[in-house]
């Protein structure tokens, strides 16, 4: 820990002498030193998934721009592992980072005995959470899995399967950065800064708009379902994308290997970038706001332009439109360029999957 | 046909109005009453009112007419009081009757063994307009259906064909889809009344196919959905339609009910070929083992309909109309978008990073040259 002077004294005579002659009694045994825990700890990395290049993109630019994601797809595809593999390709955290994320273990009770944290958190609640235990609370009032993953990942598996009302109480926290937990002894503010992951699958069967397996959904079932997939929360998920199921034939003949390092490496790059154009640490493209976005992500002309025709030809929403452009400047960040550029428009615009889609899909079903 | 399926002709018969099509809405409402009866009612009394008037009297019962029946139709006081009531009732729901001799009912569909004598029509477009071709399949369907029927839809719209079909999940919508999205007219046949409760699903659909073709029901407004609405729905779409085409089915889809119906009515029944491991497709297989013309392209399948005799105009030269200049990527991209390609496929059938691949779909998109699909699949927008 830097920044902070430790004096270890052992008894009462130790803390006169040192105040009255300053003499230290011994050295702390510094923790800082300890080497960093072994990566085996990290459990997966990307070169084990095969065959979802596309997703793998895309969480890429998610972790990089520090964008919400979503995957939709039939059971099989791999989400679950994709998301596993996210924590590999996290950035390290700083050291104020760090502190923040130690101090929420301590409340609980985790902290590891190396000392400072080194991993950002990687929070899987299961899907019959309660509110409280989402959001926080209980006597005396203990943080929530929001908090938990303050400064990590939350990620929400099976997303329709959760109670809507838990879904719904996520959005205060994800807007604000914070939950105040208000009990009647008191009121108590835990931070909340975390990148939601969600997967869902696309109907209750899960095997909607799969070329080779039928879709047994009910019409009544597949729309209540379907109505899962939008709202308030899904509005604040900037990447939306779909993982098809993979074929065994894919499985063979794979296209690229990626390694969660190198993905990571790029990471690194892009949100340095964006701390160095918010001088702010911790700030990344996802957090701008409808006002700093249009003086912040400057499109080319070439690219405002395509811009303007997707939102005629796709019917986007406004706010559809600002997450294109967020989306659109951390790809920028990643190519390592000032100016977002039509290619980074024309990529942002295959991650909104549920934006555009649930007209054919509901119509189909 | 033989003699006692013929005896029956609909020429000559006057168009009703008034409280002449308020009278033929009676018959058309009273059970056991069918169009055959309807006609040899018309043919023994004159007029449908007259025919209604006489049953109120307990006129001798016609003895082609059952006991019942005449029971039913005789206990009405005020038979043209009731129709006229339908009749409102179904202006209200925005809907029009089109009885049998109309000059817009649909005139393939008068032609049929029993066809409905009233038709409750609800949208713009007129029944008489366009060649109608019969777009069925499977409510389960895989991607591959749905996929083809939107696609067969759109080719059928380009070639000045109207797309009929049943408004049911599966195949049906995409087909009803597939013609709305080129900017044809198409006609839902629905197996229930259309003031009958509608799921959410069927109210939208029915929405959208009424702005720009129609929704038609061969049953008086509230008439309930039955397990024997079903063909009677099936006989009216292979009735009003040139020919009829089927996209994807099992071995028991009702889809291939409405086929045997365009068979027996006499109307060509082509069908798309499938997996011959996929369950969806044993159905539309075996009706090609049967006799029925596969559909192995969209051109060669509107060439067909031309040389049957039915008015379609072959679409001009495929693709060469494209005016967009494309990079070389873009240009790789769309040469590997087919119908229905998943991502995988055109990843793999170039060697492209994934996220340039991804650019170029998205152009492709943006020029409207092919549309997304669920599950990450992309097909050419080909009108």
């Amino acid at each position: 820990m830097s920044g902070l002077n430790v004096i270890a004294v052992g008894t009462l005579r130790e803390v006169a002498e040192y105040l009255s002659s300053g003499a230290v009694p011994r050295m702390p045994r510094s923790h800082a030193a300890l080497p960093r825990p072994s990566d085996s700890i990290v459990s997966c990395d990307f070169d084990q998934v095969i065959g979802q290049d596309a997703a793998i993109r895309a969480i890429q630019v998610a972790v990089a721009g520090g964008h919400n994601l979503i995957m939709v797809g039939p059971p099989g595809g791999g989400k679950t592992l994709l998301a596993s593999c996210v924590p590999s390709i996290l950035p390290a955290m700083d050291e104020h980072e760090a502190l923040e994320v130690t101090c929420i273990q301590s409340i609980t009770g985790t902290v590891s005995p190396d000392g400072l944290a080194q991993k950002r958190p990687f929070r899987r609640p299961h899907h019959t959470v309660s509110p409280v235990g989402m959001l926080g609370g209980g006597n005396p009032p203990m943080p929530g899995e929001v908090t938990l993953a303050h400064r990590g990942v939350l990620y929400l598996d099976e997303f329709c399967e959760f109670v809507p009302q838990v879904i719904e109480s996520l959005r205060g926290p994800m807007e604000d950065g914070f939950i105040v937990v208000s009990r009647s002894h008191g009121r108590i503010g835990f931070p909340s800064r975390f990148m939601l992951i969600a997967s869902a699958n696309p109907c209750p069967c899960g095997y909607l708009g799969d070329p080779e397996r039928v879709c047994v959904c009910q019409g009544a079932a597949l729309m209540r379902y379907r109505r899962k997939l939008a709202g308030p929360v899904i509005d604040r998920i900037d990447i939306q994308i779909e993982v098809p199921r993979v074929r065994r034939m894919d499985l063979e003949r794979p296209v690229a290997i990626f390694t969660s390092d190198s993905i990571r490496e790029e990471v690194e790059r892009a949100r340095a970038r964006q701390g160095a154009r918010f001088s702010q640490r911790g700030f990344t493209n996802s957090a701008m706001g409808p006002r700093s976005i249009e003086s912040v992500a400057r499109l080319t002309p070439a690219a405002r332009g395509l811009l303007l025709d997707a939102v005629d030809r796709m019917a986007l929403s406004a706010r559809a439109y600002h997450k294109l452009i967020k989306v659109s400047r951390t790809i920028a960040d990643l190519d390592g360029i000032d100016d977002v550029e039509e290619v980074h428009v024309l990529e942002a615009l295959q991650y909104r999957a549920l934006d555009s889609e649930p007209q054919a899909v509901l119509s189909y079903g | 046909m033989d003699d006692a399926k013929s005896d029956i002709t609909w020429d000559g018969v006057p168009e009703p109005r008034d409280a002449e099509l308020a009278s033929w809405v009676f018959w058309h409402m009273c059970p056991g009453i069918g169009p055959r009866s309807l006609r040899r009612l018309l043919m023994e009394f004159g007029t449908a009112a007259a025919a209604a008037h006489a049953a109120s009297r307990s006129a001798k019962r016609p003895d082609f007419v059952s006991r019942e029946a005449w029971r039913i139709a005789s206990s009405v006081p005020d038979a043209v009081g009731a129709g006229q009531s339908e009749i409102e009732l179904a202006s209200r729901h925005g809907a029009r009757v089109v009885a049998l001799p109309s000059r817009e009912y649909p005139p393939l569909l008068r032609q049929i063994y029993d066809p409905p004598a009233v038709l409750y029509v609800m949208g713009r477009a007129s029944l008489a307009d366009a060649p109608w071709i019969a777009v069925v399949g499977s409510r389960s369907a895989t991607s591959y259906g749905t996929g083809a029927a939107r696609y067969l839809a759109r080719q059928l719209t380009a070639a000045g064909a109207g797309v009929v079909s049943g408004m049911a999940r599966g195949v049906d919508s995409a087909a009803h889809r597939g013609a709305i999205e080129a900017g044809g007219v198409t006609v839902g046949v629905i197996g229930a009344g259309l003031a009958y409760q509608m799921t959410p699903r069927l109210q939208r659909l029915a929405g959208e196919v009424a702005k720009s073709g129609c929704v038609v029901s061969p049953f008086h407004m509230n008439y309930p959905a039955s397990r024997g609405t079903f063909p009677a729905r099936n006989r009216v779409i292979s009735g009003m339609a040139h020919a009829c085409l089927v996209v994807e089915a099992g071995v028991r889809s009702g889809a291939l009910v409405t086929s045997a119906f365009a068979t027996e009515q006499n109307r060509d029944v082509f069908a798309v070929p499938g997996d011959i491991n996929r369950p969806t497709s044993a159905g539309t297989n075996a009706l090609i083992y049967d006799g029925a013309r596969p559909v192995i392209g969209a051109r060669r399948f509107v060439e067909e309909l031309a040389a049957a005799g039915i008015p379609v105009r072959l679409p001009n030269t495929a693709g060469g109309g494209r005016t967009h200049n494309l990079g070389p990527a873009d240009e790789a991209v769309f040469e590997a978008v087919q119908s229905d390609t998943s991502f995988e496929d055109i990843h793999l059938s170039l060697s492209m990073p994934a996220r340039d691949v991804l650019a170029s779909l998205s152009r492709l998109e943006v020029l409207g040259l092919i549309v997304r699909g669920p599950g990450l699949r992309y097909s050419r927008k080909h009108c």
